[in-house]
């Protein structure tokens, strides 16, 4: 029978192991953890996969920031010095700002992300049930 | 062992450090961009008053 995790744990524990024998019950609990194993391992490989995600986008949003504040102390030693027109000044300034704040937007996403893959670490069986409800393809059958 | 997630967010957080330092940046360079527009102010209203006075 095709059953979220949560409903066949709570399918075990209800109704098959009080009107069971010892065996089936220890067959159902095995199959139970085979099952609970399986979807701990499709979400560690998505959480691999979002690792490597966030790692390339904060690298690259990292890359920007240090790149940013190296070229904005340059500007601002210029502007000190007076070795640049005003306008010029400002549309660098400008543009230096705009890319600062992508960068930290990035940042800022790696961050949520982030979150989103230790939610996914604390219950990795509860978001597998989740995913079904998107992907039914994935539910899994069940003896019971 | 901490997970993938945990290992991220401290490195996230050591990287907040380099974000601080370019809003830094930004700030000293928008300082400067004030200073230089006053300057250039002065210099007009220097160059209005000298072509007033003849």
């Amino acid at each position: 029978m095709k059953r979220s995790i949560a409903d066949a744990r709570r399918a075990l524990e209800e109704d098959l192991i009080p009107s069971s024998s010892d065996h089936v019950a220890a067959k159902a609990r095995s199959e139970l953890a085979a099952n609970e194993a399986k979807a701990r391992k499709y979400a560690d490989g998505y959480v691999g996969e979002g690792e490597a995600e966030i790692l390339t986008m904060r690298d690259a949003a990292l890359h920007a920031l240090t790149e940013t504040r190296d070229e904005l102390d340059a500007l601002t030693a210029q502007g000190r010095e007076a070795r640049i027109p005003t306008s010029e000044y400002a549309a660098r300034l400008r543009e230096l700002s705009q890319r600062r704040e992508r960068a930290e937007d990035a940042l800022g996403q790696c961050e949520a992300l982030t979150d989103r893959l230790g939610q996914i670490e604390q219950d990795p069986t509860a978001w597998f049930d989740a995913l079904t409800q998107r992907m039914p393809r994935l539910v899994m059958d069940w003896s019971w | 062992m901490a997970s993938k997630a945990e290992a991220l967010r401290r490195r996230l957080e050591a990287d907040r450090k380099i974000a601080d330092q370019a809003n830094k940046s930004l700030l000293q360079a928008e300082d400067a961009l004030t200073a230089l527009e006053d300057r250039e102010q002065q210099r007009a209203q220097r160059e209005q008053s000298l072509r007033a006075s003849g």
